[in-house]
């Protein structure tokens, strides 16, 4: 009995957790003109919509330009800062580590409203630079915590070796270190393009019409105009996270292979 | 080893401290000749491993100098001190070849790409790796692994090597085989080699002069024929091989060196070695080796009786172990000839030592 209870349960729980997910995907194929199931028939049309519309293409282009700034931006930063706290022994070492992933813990919205105020203040709200800013800031935490992960892993050895060997302590990171945390990384990196792509309260309180990102537009488009566009606009999201997290395991994978051989 | 060259590496009074307070090196003074082999042997945390991290340039000394062929390096980092270094968990980089491992220090040096690989070439040949070139560290032994280490250690020709525990992840055989391979390269380069290690034994074959740690302390420095021969204190004694710790107290003193020593354990006087000066009825250690106890005929002047507890066989030798507790128990060394094969535990065997193999300190202090 019990035998197939709990695998049944536990299906159970997982379609529970994704099928909502899957709802938007007949939608976004609906030949009606409202958000209703079950759909009149199907068509392309919310996906030609989406496709030859100004909008929702400039929503798009806008969400790639922050996404890949942001992963950037907070990919060198975190790297560099789980580095730093990985390699260097002081006192307060935690205390920076929790102020660290404070943007984390803190309330979005309350993240958003004095990024808001700030921004304001330095005349860099309403432009995607300072999109740009306020998404490094909250996904900054997520690659310090992926590369601090590789770390731990990294045998330091490998390091002072490079240095006996005479490499600078910058040829030495860059040829020794970096190949060897780049899951973490790569990975820390991919999540901070996920946060920033899927970021709405902050798009919210700093971006103008001008500035819209895809969830910025999406929500719009769900408050002003309620088009079925906004699900053709989230299956395309939703497959891109596949897209995502399938680069993440790969990534995964590759690192899982190189701890092996440096334990040896 | 050799006096007339002046001394290549010199650390000067210097002190060591990761928090302030305990100091995990302390006054250390050594220094080391060019082109020998000097072993820094000892527990762990006795400061051995600091003392190379220091000369490496991975740790700052907290106060005094060291100096490389007169030259003050302590500002100097690491990459520019060219030191070859060999670690326990050998540090190669997995994600390179055996070859691209060798190349690096090389490419470091802005050497040219020909004679890179030539050197490279020559290199895996002297470590008779001639033929993992293209292998990645995963797919090497442990002893394979440890030799393209130390190849990677020398091929950029470094002023000097410095090794920490390289053998200490290898099992038996192959760490005695790797110590004569060390060894043939230290003759072959002719360069300096300070090696670190726990394991006595090592220190004792490989060295030119090997230096007991303790406490952050250089307790003695000397050849190993020094070190095993004459130890400086209990410590160094029972450090370097094995070593029987006997209670005694001071019977009778005379002129020279000699003097008589009560053993409490097995009730008899005995003769042996002091090298400083003892008052009688002063509470003594005697420290004799297990090699230098025989067994002698009845009678045999000052010699003395005891009983065995115990019998062990070694295959080369046997073990007879004398006494009643452990702590004060007394192990020698026979050849399977020089006993009746008769002997069983609970005989008494008659018991003789050259009075200058057994050496007296002070009860308590471990550093007499």
């Amino acid at each position: 009995m019990m035998r197939f209870a709990v695998p049944a349960f536990a299906i159970l729980v997982l379609v529970f957790m994704i099928s909502p997910i899957f709802v938007i995907f007949p939608l976004s194929f609906s030949s009606g003109s409202v958000l209703t199931l079950p759909v009149p028939g199907y068509s392309l049309q919310w996906y030609e919509d989406f496709f030859f519309s100004e909008r929702w293409l400039s929503a798009t282009k806008n969400s790639f330009i922050v996404g890949f700034a942001t992963m950037f931006l907070a990919g060198i930063l975190g790297t560099m800062a789980a580095f730093g706290i990985n390699y260097s022994d002081f006192r307060g070492k935690k205390l920076i580590l929790a102020a660290l992933s404070l943007p984390m813990i803190v309330p979005l919205i309350v993240t958003a409203t004095s990024m808001f105020l700030a921004f304001s203040i330095v005349g860099i709200a309403n432009s995607l630079s300072g999109l740009v800013i306020a998404h490094t800031i909250i996904a900054a935490p997520y690659v310090v915590i992926t590369v601090l992960a590789s770390l731990q892993t990294f045998d330091m050895n490998l390091l002072r070796a490079a240095l006996s060997l005479g490499a600078h302590p910058i040829t030495a990171f860059r040829e020794v270190v970096m190949p060897m945390i780049m899951p973490g990384v790569i990975a820390g990196a991919i999540f901070a393009f996920a946060t920033s792509f899927d970021e709405l309260v902050i798009a919210i309180f700093i971006t103008g019409p001008g500035q819209f990102t895809l969830p910025r537009q999406m929500f719009a488009g769900l408050r002003e105009f309620l088009s079925p566009t906004i699900s053709a606009a989230a299956v395309i999201m939703v497959l891109l996270s596949f897209v995502l997290l399938f680069f993440t395991e790969l990534v995964r994978q590759r690192g899982e292979r190189l701890k092996a051989s440096s334990n040896e | 080893m050799n006096q007339q060259t002046p001394p290549h590496v010199v650390f000067r009074d210097v002190d060591k401290s990761y928090d302030g307070k305990n100091r995990v090196v302390s006054g250390l003074n050594l220094e080391i000749a060019k082109n020998e082999f000097l072993t820094l042997l000892g527990p762990s945390g006795s400061g051995k491993t600091t003392t190379l991290m220091m000369l490496a340039g991975f740790e700052a000394p907290t106060a005094g100098s060291i100096t490389f062929e007169g030259r003050a390096i302590t500002d100097v980092p690491t990459y520019k001190r060219d030191f070859g270094m060999v670690f326990q968990n050998y540090a190669l980089f997995p994600h390179m070849t055996v070859a691209e491992n060798l190349a690096f220090p090389l490419r470091m040096r802005k050497i040219g790409k020909s004679e890179i690989s030539d050197r490279v070439k020559k290199t895996l040949d002297v470590v008779k790796l001639g033929d993992f070139a293209d292998r990645k560290p995963l797919q090497l032994s442990g002893g394979q692994a440890q030799r393209v280490a130390l190849a990677r250690s020398i091929v950029f020709d470094p002023k000097m090597v410095l090794m920490d525990e390289p053998l200490g992840a290898l099992d038996k055989q192959l760490r005695e085989h790797m110590q004569l391979e060390i060894k043939r390269l230290h003759h072959e380069l002719n360069i300096t080699m300070l090696y670190v290690t726990h394991d006595q034994t090592e220190a004792l074959t490989m060295s030119d002069r090997v230096a007991v740690f303790n406490d952050g302390k250089i307790q003695q420095i000397g050849t190993p024929q020094e070190m095993y021969g004459a130890p400086a204190n209990k410590f160094v004694a029972s450090f370097m091989g094995e070593n029987n710790s006997l209670n005694g107290k001071v019977t009778k003193t005379g002129s020279g060196n000699e003097i008589s020593v009560y053993l409490e354990d097995f009730g008899a006087e005995v003769q042996v070695t002091s090298s400083r000066a003892r008052e009688v009825g002063q509470s003594v250690k005697v420290m004799v080796r297990p090699e230098d106890v025989h067994v002698a005929p009845n009678g045999t002047q000052g010699a003395f009786t005891a009983k065995i507890t115990d019998i062990v066989y070694y295959g080369d030798h046997l073990r007879l172990v004398f006494g009643a507790s452990a702590e004060s128990s007394l192990t020698i060394r026979v050849q399977h000839h020089e006993i009746s094969a008769a002997l069983e535990p609970g005989a008494e065997v008659t018991l003789k030592w050259q009075p200058e193999h057994a050496l007296v300190f002070k009860a308590g202090d471990v550093l007499d």
